[in-house]
């Protein structure tokens, strides 16, 4: 994608966003993106489980941020809310991303197909 | 307690399941610790608001993405190239990559920087494109400390993940 040296390490990648935020410009596009942000059109049902998990990002950003994208830390703790409600969707549906099941299913038919191969050529 | 049926899955993620190899980063990397985790979800909303601060990334955003008309087809878009480059093979994600790279080369535009001056910008510029990564990746390992399970490797393997995937996707 051409990203010029991408940060090796946290302190790196801290000082690289400081630098970043040196341009920042929070205007009116930005305070249009954030309140779409904050409001997606969503299905009814899934409306009050977004509202914490929008909680829960706006309240785990440094407070540099939140006052850059003019965001109040929620009144109630939506850090332990958002972890609640990722602990009970993990219960329900299972701990592992469809795309990381196809990915080990691919590595388990890649390794069955080496294991053949090396039975195959006598040693 | 019943299940609901659950809708299958999209073709590009069957897709996955294809390919030749373990990809950039492999099971037990803290690529796949950090983008498998449902903190992912929230890791993405706070990437999201970070990434509209810098003028010439939120220009682009403005003037050409669809997120008002259509949100959830522009979501897939983004949800597809993270879970493609971090789970699929390697030609796969480098074909994501470059998919993504060819977007980008119809937004361009121009845009008031912070201190009112006109500047030109085009999505493929690497201060944009090192912009939107470091604000994606600050947001995950921030995500995931907070929310998520131990990296392994610590938090730093989550940045030092990037530079040989990163590499290669230059094009």
């Amino acid at each position: 994608m051409g990203v010029m040296n991408p940060p090796e390490s946290v302190d790196e990648l801290s000082t690289q966003m400081a630098t970043f935020l040196a341009e920042a410009k929070p205007d009116e596009r930005v305070r249009e993106a954030v309140r779409f942000l904050r409001r997606p059109p969503l299905p009814r049902e899934l409306r009050w489980p977004y509202r914490v998990l929008f909680a829960g990002a706006a309240a785990s950003l440094p407070q540099k941020y939140r006052r850059l994208l003019g965001l109040r830390r929620p009144p109630w703790p939506a850090i332990t809310a958002t972890r609640a409600l990722i602990a009970f969707v993990r219960w329900r549906s299972g701990a592992i991303t469809p795309s990381e099941r196809f990915a080990r299913e691919r590595l388990v038919r890649l390794e069955d197909a080496r294991a053949q191969n090396d039975q195959a050529a006598p040693a | 307690m019943s299940r609901r049926a659950r809708p299958d899955p999209p073709a590009w993620t069957v897709a996955i399941g294809d390919g030749e190899d373990e990809g950039f980063f492999g099971p037990g990397s803290a690529v796949w610790a950090v983008n498998g985790g449902l903190p992912a979800m929230v890791a993405g909303i706070r990437a999201l608001l970070i990434q509209t601060l810098h003028p010439g990334a939120m220009a682009g955003v403005h003037d050409h993405s669809r997120y008002r008309e259509d949100p959830m087809g522009r979501l897939d878009g983004t949800v597809r190239w993270v879970m493609t480059t971090t789970f699929g093979d390697r030609a796969a994600a480098t074909a994501a990559s470059r998919f993504v790279s060819r977007v980008h080369v119809h937004i361009t535009g121009e845009y008031i920087d912070a201190e009112g001056a006109r500047r030109p910008y085009e999505a493929n510029d690497p201060v944009l494109l090192a912009w939107v990564h470091d604000a994606f990746t600050e947001a995950f390992l921030g995500a995931h400390l907070l929310w998520g399970g131990v990296i392994p490797g610590g938090a730093d393997a989550t940045c030092a993940s990037g530079p040989a995937p990163a590499a290669s996707w230059g094009s």
